[in-house]
């Protein structure tokens, strides 16, 4: 009879252990990213994480299906990210896109997304990509149902995964694209982008 | 005694509540038994002859994914469309199903109630639905002559298959007031009643006739939900004209920008035209390792799979991996194409033919028989040959852009879950690799099965049109990737003296000159009229001393008698 309160308290303990392993499992936790990229130094360069993905981190799924969703209203021409950013043939994510697990899949932006190692390839529009991203989180559409409708087209998410998706992730998301296309304009100092125009064409 | 009754009333009220209560939970419960058994349904019609699976098997295009109710058609609002809009058909004759947009259907099908060549059945959220799969663009027929016996052959282009009209009557269904329930229903149950009298010949599976409930789902939500499925699909392809495709072509590498959400308004015209010949799709074992579509802008067999596999509404989250995978195998190698009736061939012209081969054509389009090369024989079959040099119409490849080609390399993304393993690593390496022996093969299988299907990694873009193996040549035509040069023999000759109108589509075969007829009453009457100076369909190119086009007359008929053999 007396152990009764203990069992509750054993039991409530652990459930709220759980709950909050589970939270950290699934937005907190921090995974390497392979050696494909790390490993290889042009791969880090182009698609290493420089440690942003916690902080500006777009979860992976918003981020891939986004320019499906709006492209067609809020980038200059055909092509989704590939009408404004450079993009390797045969790669999930363009230039300046690192993909890093935390939590989930999320997508944060290193330095390759301004400064291109050579002049072979487009020059990403970062007023475009901006711009983009701004249009995109203010548009009625970036809503829930839209985005996963979206993704359940590419995508078979897990139970977890989509709940997370539908009640943090894609809300959140909203501010992270508005905050990213303001960080977008105003590289290292203030008004840089005001002076200088970067290069749009090819 | 008043405290007795209102006693007795509380106990009776309670009693009555207690009855409503449990009838009530029981039938929510019997409800929801229902409502999750018809939900999760999910039953393919299977075959047990790869060939039949080839012909009708799902690819799984007509399930959905939680929010994405998928692509499938209901049976009976399939067949009842014919029937409803024969004002839509090209033909405006009611009772023929989809033979008018040059569909197949089997001898002893009834077109009325039967699916053609192409269509898959699964029943899914307790509806027997139906869309298209793969032999729906490959396989195509021919005959000796007007009264000729139709001999189909799988895996063949469908020459006669006009995917654009047959688009445009789906969404013209679509968008028509009388689709809707109160005219739907009524045909439907017409048309059940005729099914359950016309004596059908035996089948594995049958669709479920439709029973009380099915008639309330369609009547208030079924009809409508297709209307909206159907428009927002075609709606995304808007910016694509069907009316340009014609029997036996489709243009590739637009609806992959739909898809993408690729903004069209402001693309340029030269990037909307891409419209080519359905390809054949024999011998893939030979093809791995070659540069595949006409402009050789992938390596893997297994993505370009995929990626026509979309068309037949099959996602990275509906694909019947399996089923897929069975047809891809059934393609590998046992499917084959007939050969060229020996009799028409004139034995003596061969040899001629054969040598004039080997110096002209062997270089860029191999061996007459898979592999199509040997080792060390410095064959450049399945690589590209520039714009410059073939100089055929340039219009498909322009319109696979390297945006495009880019942005691809997000589909199938999170495929396979251990992308990042050895084992996955070495697939997408050995996809692109040619066959040489048995254990290369049986590596690859291996790997397959762990890693398949995985994100497209091979897509690129080029600047040439690829050179093709000429497996079956002779059921190929009309040649060139847009289809513009009706036989072998006009392709000999230079673009001046190639015909500028022909009618595609149209299967009656000319054996001397090889390709379908393309003139006289009744190829204008059955076919479409290609006309060589619209944008797209330029016959040039392929022409000059080392193509073969100012060999003598005597040199090119001998170089066809050959050809025929392939």
């Amino acid at each position: 009879m007396r152990a009764r309160p203990i069992v509750a308290i054993v039991v409530s303990v652990v459930l709220v252990l759980v709950v909050l392993w589970l939270f950290w499992d699934k937005l907190y936790r921090q995974h390497p990213q392979p050696a494909s990229i790390t490993s290889d130094r042009d791969a880090a360069f182009l698609y290493g994480s420089i440690g942003n993905e916690s902080d500006t981190g777009l979860p992976y799924w918003v981020a891939v299906v986004l320019p499906r969703v709006f492209g067609e209203r809020y980038l200059p021409g055909p092509g989704g990210y590939a009408a404004v950013v450079p993009w390797e043939e045969g790669k999930e994510l363009p230039i300046g896109f690192s993909k890093k697990r935390v939590g989930v899949d999320r997508v944060g932006f290193n330095c390759a997304l301004c400064h291109m190692p050579d002049n072979s390839m487009r020059k990403t529009d970062i007023k475009a990509l901006a711009a983009f991203f701004t249009n995109s989180a203010s548009d009625a559409r970036f809503n829930a149902d839209t985005i996963l409708t979206e993704i359940d087209l590419a995508y078979r998410l897990s139970v977890i995964d989509r709940v997370l998706y539908r009640g943090i992730l894609i809300p959140a998301s909203r501010d992270r694209l508005l905050a990213l296309g303001r960080q977008l304009m105003s590289p290292h100092t203030a008004g840089g982008w005001a002076r200088s125009t970067p290069a749009t064409s090819r | 005694m008043g405290v007795s009754s209102r006693g007795d009333m509380r106990r009776n009220v309670r009693r009555w509540l207690t009855w409503i209560g449990g009838v009530t939970v029981v039938f929510l419960a019997v409800i929801a038994v229902y409502a999750a058994k018809r939900l999760t349904d999910d039953t393919a019609v299977t075959y047990a002859d790869a060939r039949d699976h080839f012909k009708y098997g799902s690819t799984g295009g007509e399930r959905g994914w939680k929010r994405q109710l998928g692509f499938g058609v209901p049976y009976w609002i399939w067949i009842a469309m014919p029937e409803l809009f024969p004002d839509l058909l090209p033909d405006h004759k009611t009772g023929q199903g989809y033979s008018s947009f040059g569909m197949i259907y089997e001898d002893g099908k009834d077109p009325r109630f039967d699916l053609p060549i192409g269509m898959s059945m699964r029943r899914t959220m307790g509806i027997d639905r139906v869309y298209f799969t793969c032999s729906v663009c490959h396989t195509g027929t021919y005959r000796d002559g007007p009264n000729g016996a139709r001999q189909i052959v799988l895996g063949m282009p469908a020459n006669t298959f006009n995917f654009g009209r047959l688009a445009q009557f789906l969404s013209g269904s679509a968008k028509d007031w009388r689709f809707q329930s109160s005219y739907m229903l009524p045909k439907i149950a017409e048309l059940a009643d005729a099914r359950s009298r016309a004596a059908l010949p035996a089948a594995p599976y049958r669709p479920s006739p439709m029973g009380a409930i099915d008639r309330l789902a369609f009547r208030y939500v079924g009809v409508s939900l297709m209307r909206d499925q159907l428009i927002s699909l075609l709606g995304r392809l808007d910016f694509i004209d069907f009316g340009k495709w014609g029997p036996g072509r489709v243009d590739t590498f637009d609806p992959p920008k739909a898809l993408l959400g690729f903004r069209m308004d402001n693309a340029h015209a030269e990037q909307l035209n891409g419209v080519a010949d359905f390809p054949s799709v024999w011998n893939q074992k030979a093809r791995k390792g070659m540069w595949l579509h006409w402009d050789g802008n992938n390596c893997s067999v297994d993505e370009r799979n995929l990626s026509a596999g979309f068309g037949t509404g099959a996602t990275p989250a509906t694909i019947d991996r399996d089923a897929v995978t069975r047809i891809a195998d059934w393609l590998w190698e046992p499917a084959q194409p007939p050969p060229f009736p020996a009799s028409r061939i004139r034995q003596d012209r061969v040899a001629r033919g054969e040598a004039i081969y080997r110096e002209y054509c062997q270089t860029c389009h191999g061996t007459p028989k898979a592999p199509f090369k040997t080792a060390g024989d410095a064959s450049k079959v399945g690589q590209v040959t520039p714009i410059d040099d073939i100089k055929t119409d340039r219009h498909r490849l322009d319109t696979y852009t390297p945006e495009l080609a880019r942005a691809q390399g997000s589909l199938y993304a999170g495929y396979p879950a251990d992308a990042d393993s050895a084992e996955c690593r070495a697939y997408v390496e050995d996809v692109c690799k040619p066959v040489q022996t048995d254990q290369d093969v049986q590596r690859f299988r291996k790997l397959r099965a762990q890693c398949y299907p995985a994100r497209f990694q091979h897509f690129r873009k080029t600047n040439g049109y690829a050179n093709m193996p000429l497996d079956g040549l002779w059921l190929r035509a009309p040649y060139l990737h847009n289809g513009s040069v009706p036989t072998l023999r006009a392709l000999l000759d230079p673009q001046p003296m190639r015909p500028t109108v022909l009618y595609i589509g149209y299967d009656v075969y000319d054996f001397d000159n090889v390709g379908f007829v393309t003139t006289g009453p009744e190829a204008e009457q059955r076919g479409w009229r290609l006309d060589t100076s619209v944008p797209g369909n330029a016959n040039g190119g392929h022409e000059g001393r080392e193509y073969g086009t100012e060999l003598s007359h005597d040199d090119k008929d001998a170089l066809v008698e050959y050809l025929k053999s392939f």
